[in-house]
């Protein structure tokens, strides 16, 4: 419908309270202005409404001109969250504090790096003890009969003593371990199905003092590690030394080299309980001296 | 922020709801909205209309919280309410925005038909009726 045509339309009552807020406004253009001036001074109803709606718009200018309240005004411009009040409250305790804590949580850093490096609970146990090969045949843990020493042969090597014993009773010690050691070897007391294999082997040199030290530096060059009680080189006598160690298989042909140099040497293999781990052998050498060792020597 | 934005925010909630606590919540969140999109210079009227009704339309599901003042709005003195809230109770909700909004709020018509995405005269249209509505309250 054209716009002129609905304007041109008859004013009624409905249409003359509708335009009520535009009359009152001058929106109207002159002619619809007129129009309705002239409805509502016939119409009382019109004229109510118009009287309602310059009330109402009285009523609602002078609600505007209420006021916020300065404080809740405040309140909402610095509002800030629980949150947020606690974080700033930690950055200022902080930034006062900061620096003075800086060494404390220097050095807390530094333990808790050090731990985590180097894990001391973990050192102890790995370092203290180191398991040596195991016992095939369990009887050779204990005593074979009442009148064998007491003290069983170790199953543990330890290679830093806990307790630093005195010379004399590290050497009688060592004596009795030795002993005992020699008193469980398979040649004496046969073990039930053992698998193992022990080389033995006895050499007589000229020169004593000076010879068994190099060999005890060349076994242990060439891996050599103590297999039983007492360390590699014992001098169970003034003139003999005891060599009880296990060495990797592959360089046993360069230790027989390097022993014939100072004179014979023959290994002999001999069953025993404890097998040797893949690649291992265990040996017993006796070093003699020459001069005050004239008859065959004995063997352990 | 301008005392503008939060007088407009905080009447706006008060006259809509007459709930201190309440009005006081819904502001924060309407002015912190206002707020993170930048929205808090005058030149953005029109969507501060439009935050409001989202915020209006959004006020069963704010829970309210403490801060407000106990008076939070200083009316005129000797100001009737009864009027306010017969309309607040009877009206459209379309006609109390748009009352609220031009008379109270000061926001021009055309500001609040870019808010609400309506024509102006559609605006005067449910003015018109609004404020013969209110005024209806004053005869009683």
């Amino acid at each position: 419908m054209p716009e002129t045509e609905v304007k041109s339309k008859k004013l009624t009552r409905f249409l003359c309270q509708e335009l009520l807020y535009e009359f009152v406004s001058g929106n109207l253009d002159h002619r619809r202005r007129d129009e309705v001036s002239d409805y509502l001074s016939t119409d009382r109803e019109s004229q109510r409404e118009l009287e309602k709606l310059r009330q109402g718009m009285a009523y609602a200018e002078t609600l505007g001109e209420a006021k916020l309240d300065a404080e809740t005004r405040q309140a909402l411009e610095t509002f800030e969250p629980v949150w947020q009040k606690r974080l700033r409250d930690l950055t200022l305790w902080s930034s006062k504090r900061g620096w003075r804590m800086l060494p404390y949580a220097f050095v807390m850093l530094a333990i808790v790096v050090g731990l985590f490096a180097f894990k001391p609970w973990k050192r102890e146990v790995s370092n203290d003890i180191t398991l040596a090969e195991q016992l095939k045949g369990e009887p050779d843990m204990l005593p074979a009969t009442p009148s064998e020493p007491a003290e069983p042969p170790p199953a543990i090597v330890t290679h830093a003593p806990v307790v630093q014993a005195p010379a004399a009773e590290k050497q009688a010690a060592n004596e009795r371990a030795a002993a005992a050691e020699t008193m469980n070897e398979p040649a004496h007391r046969p073990a039930p199905g053992g698998r193992g294999q022990l080389s033995r082997g006895d050499i007589t040199v000229n020169d004593f003092a000076n010879t068994w030290p190099q060999i005890r530096d060349k076994v242990i060059a060439l891996g050599g590690k103590a297999a039983g009680s007492v360390e590699i080189g014992w001098l169970r006598r003034a003139d003999q030394s005891y060599f009880h160690f296990s060495i990797p298989e592959s360089n046993l042909a360069e230790l027989e080299i390097f022993l014939r140099t100072f004179g014979r040497v023959q290994f002999s293999k001999e069953k025993h309980p404890r097998v040797m781990p893949e690649g291992q052998i265990r040996i017993i050498l006796t070093v003699k001296d020459a001069v005050s060792n004239e008859s065959p020597a004995e063997t352990p | 922020m301008t005392a503008s934005v939060i007088d407009t925010v905080a009447k706006y909630f008060y006259f809509s709801t007459l709930d201190e606590n309440l009005s006081f919540t819904a502001s924060l969140k309407t002015l912190s909205d206002l707020k993170n999109h930048s929205r808090l210079d005058e030149k953005y009227r029109a969507e501060w209309v439009r935050a409001l009704l989202h915020w209006r339309d959004r006020l069963n599901k704010i829970k309210p919280r403490g801060g407000a003042t106990a008076a939070m709005i200083h009316l005129p003195r000797g100001f009737d309410m009864t009027a306010w809230r017969s309309f607040l109770n009877t009206a459209e909700r379309e006609e109390i925005d748009a009352v609220l909004l031009h008379k109270i709020l000061r926001f021009s018509e055309g500001e609040i038909a870019v808010g609400l995405n309506v024509t102006t005269g559609t605006v005067r249209y449910r003015l018109g009726r609004g404020l013969r509505h209110l005024g209806g309250f004053q005869d009683a």
